[in-house]
């Protein structure tokens, strides 16, 4: 009896395991992703700065792609491919984890896919905002935890938040609310844009203090 | 003893914004930013615990258009610098919510 | 409660009575409010908020509220009759304020006490009145209650005429016509009406592209006139009158008519008479036929007001704009659409606005303080379509004793670009989220 249920529970927890790396459609795949990028056409940095005023999108992210009120997050010098990404997930809807993200769909829909590469483009060519802090990098930026599974969050983000490492976004220089923002949401599964739960699953046992914490270290403190 | 402050501001040509008078200006923002300041979960920002500093920054090149908005300019352009002023005192004066 | 410093810094001396936070110097007394409406519900949480200490009761006739505002996204299915109800357990559980279920009948203003249907007395120290509108169904000849509740609805005040008119619109026949009749001035919500076609227009056009929206109007303007004659030429083919079109930007011209249509007073758009059985409306120009009449009628301040001698002979509440205490009985306070504040209009957000004004003017009245001078907005998002919106914008304070509109040079909403008509429509949703938090809970 004792050998059947452990293996009832050895062919579950496989099964379990199993599940958890199959994609469902709505998201995002390597293949699909790496298909959306390939095929983003090459983008128009002037243009991109017209767009940014003509679409309104520098009255909450900046002219020059720095957010003006800490509500909002920052852009400039954010990775090309990494905006890309964000507006394609807004378009289809990938990207709704909250009211805030309507704002973003109903700007988005009157967008092309020049459009969207041509704001990305001005947008990297900014210059990126520069986390603040003299504090000591927090133990989970460079250990990440290996009981919680949690990867050091350098290991993408890098030490000084500058992203680029595996596709990841910049993350420097962010006010500490929107830092937080995406953690929680990522947390709590209402944000689902990140490839096979990657940040998901970074943040699932986080606690509050840390997050506070993180959100903090690589923030512009405003 | 308000007359007497009010006199002494006219003489020293600064007009009092009284802490009420602020509120009472500040009060029409709740029906988008939230009851004292608070909103979660919205298009529009919670304004609890904004600094003054940046209250008015905004406000202004909300005022002129260097920020471009929808509304927030026809509203902006109602208002004085030092109402503004006063404004932005009594946010910043809001504790902040706890939220996403 | 709001924590109350002295965010502006100014030395006090101990008993500097005016400058004092609005909390101190403890105001008390009991008011008692009628209408749990957006400005009953808003008074009676700001003065909990700032001075729990009085004690505050609402005399309101239903359990629970259904906002009129945005109700017409009910007739397009935008969402459900549902959607509008707001519950009144926050006033109650969250600011202490008592509830009532019933329906004030009397007021003794002498002795300063209130009786309703179920007999209970409610004495106050200041009573305020918020009771919306009275539809004056009868005012127009063939029109009335009965025929609103069963076969032309009105909707003005939402419920199951509400639920009726949705109804109705969706099981037109192809080819059908919904005819708005639309009210003259003032009334509630000065849009609205031309709001309502257009979003009934636009679901038209997909499930009853041949149909027809018509709104005839004893008027010759209405609020958001050029904003929404601009969405309705962009949208649903619209042409704009020839003598309407300066100041416009450029116009598409429509060599056909379009799936709405408004005729003006000068075109003859006064009704004149309703027929629910042979379904037409005699207007100054002639008859028309519809399959769906929705008519607003002229309206007057809520029942309570008249019956309490509120109103004065334009139907409306003169106040004192300081307080809203009203001008004809004393200690007694006038809120919302009942009020004649102009130029504050008839709207949800004037409503709660002078809620606020009149709170902390009772608060002070009760701490035997000068009342501080009032300060009003109103912005109100309307649509031309679902992701089609425009502002209606003022700010108003006190100027030679009267309230103005304060100026805001060289600010105008037309022709403003298509994603700021998308992203105005993404506000009002969200306004409507935020404004109900603010009014009720």
């Amino acid at each position: 009896m004792r050998t059947l249920i452990l293996s009832l529970l050895v062919v579950s927890s496989i099964t379990a395991h199993a599940t958890e790396n199959v994609v469902p459609k709505s998201e995002w795949s390597a293949k699909s992703l790496r298909q959306a990028l390939e095929s983003r056409p090459t983008g128009d940095p002037l243009r991109g700065k017209d767009l940014n005023t003509q679409h309104m999108c520098a009255s909450c992210h900046g002219k020059e792609g720095i957010a003006p009120t800490p509500n909002w997050p920052s852009v400039a010098g954010q990775l090309e491919s990494y905006t890309f990404k964000m507006l394609l997930d807004y378009q289809s809807g990938a990207r709704n984890e909250d009211n805030r993200a309507n704002i973003m769909t109903a700007v988005v829909d009157m967008l092309s896919p020049q459009d969207m590469s041509d704001l990305a483009s001005y947008y990297a060519s900014l210059a990126a905002p520069d986390m603040s802090t003299t504090m000591p990098p927090p133990a989970l930026v460079t250990k990440g935890d290996p009981q919680r599974l949690i990867t050091p969050c350098a290991s993408c983000h890098g030490l000084t938040g500058q992203g680029g490492i595996k596709g990841t976004p910049a993350i420097a220089g962010q006010s500490a609310d929107t830092l937080k923002r995406a953690l929680v949401f990522y947390q709590s599964g209402e944000r689902q844009s990140d490839l096979y739960s990657v940040m998901r699953q970074a943040t699932k046992r986080l606690t509050a203090d840390e997050i506070d914490q993180l959100g903090y270290y690589y923030s512009a403190q405003n | 003893m308000k007359k007497l402050i009010a006199l002494t501001a006219i003489l020293l040509s600064a007009p009092v914004i009284s802490d009420e008078r602020a509120e009472i200006m500040a009060n029409p923002c709740a029906a988008c930013h939230g009851t004292a300041g608070k909103v979660e979960n919205s298009a529009f920002m919670p304004l609890a615990g904004i600094k003054a500093e940046v209250f008015v920054k905004t406000m202004k090149e909300f005022r002129t258009g260097e920020r471009d908005s929808t509304l927030m300019r026809g509203l902006a352009l109602a208002y004085t610098d030092q109402e503004l002023e006063a404004m932005g005192q009594y946010f910043e004066s809001l504790p902040k919510g706890g939220e996403k | 409660m709001i924590s109350r410093r002295n965010f502006l810094g100014m030395a006090l001396a101990a008993g500097a009575a005016g400058l004092l936070p609005l909390s101190a110097r403890a105001a008390t007394g009991k008011v008692v409010v009628i209408g749990g409406g957006v400005g009953g519900s808003t008074f009676a949480k700001y003065i909990k908020m700032n001075a729990p200490q009085i004690e505050v009761t609402i005399i309101e006739q239903n359990p629970i509220y259904i906002r009129p505002y945005g109700s017409s996204e009910v007739l397009n299915g935008h969402i459900q009759m549902s959607d509008l109800e707001v519950s009144y357990d926050a006033l109650r559980n969250k600011y202490g304020v008592n509830v009532v279920v019933d329906k004030a009948i009397g007021l003794d203003a002498d002795k300063r006490v209130v009786t309703t249907a179920s007999g209970a007395k409610f004495d106050y120290d200041r009573l305020v009145v918020s009771p919306g509108i009275e539809l004056l169904y009868n005012r127009i000849e063939g029109y009335s209650r009965e025929i609103a509740e069963t076969k032309a609805p009105s909707g003005w005040i939402p419920g199951s005429q509400t639920a009726l008119l949705r109804d109705q619109i969706r099981n037109m026949r192809q080819g059908g016509t919904f005819l708005i009749v639309a009210p003259p001035n003032p009334y509630r919500c000065p849009p609205g009406p031309d709001e309502r076609g257009a979003l009934v227009a636009e679901w038209m056009q997909k499930y009853n592209p041949t149909g027809k929206v018509i709104i005839t109007d004893p008027k010759n303007e209405f609020v958001t006139g050029q904003d929404m004659r601009l969405g309705w030429n962009r949208l649903y083919g619209y042409n704009v009158p020839a003598d309407m079109r300066e100041g416009m930007p450029a116009l598409q011209q429509h060599s056909e008519a379009g799936i709405i249509d408004w005729i003006r007073e000068v075109d003859g758009g006064r009704p004149l008479a309703i027929d629910a059985q042979k379904m037409q409306v005699e207007t100054e120009q002639g008859f028309i036929k519809a399959d769906v009449i929705n008519v607003v009628p002229p309206m007057r301040a809520g029942k309570v007001a008249t019956a309490f001698g509120l109103t004065d002979a334009s139907g409306w509440c003169p106040v004192d704009p300081y307080t809203f205490e009203s001008t004809l009985v004393s200690k007694v306070h006038v809120l919302g659409d009942s009020v004649s504040a102009s130029p504050l209009p008839k709207s949800g957000f004037a409503a709660n606005n002078e809620a606020k004004v009149a709170a902390y003017a009772i608060i002070n009245l009760f701490a035997g303080r000068e009342v501080e001078e009032p300060s009003w907005e109103n912005t109100c998002y309307a649509l031309a379509g679902k992701d089609y919106g425009f502002m209606v914008i003022g700010v108003y304070g006190m100027r030679d004793g009267k309230i103005a509109n304060l100026p805001r040079p060289g600010f105008q909403t037309l022709d403003v670009s298509d994603t700021k008509h998308r992203l105005a429509a993404v506000y009002q949703q969200a306004w409507m989220k935020s404004f109900t938090e603010d009014s009720f809970l």
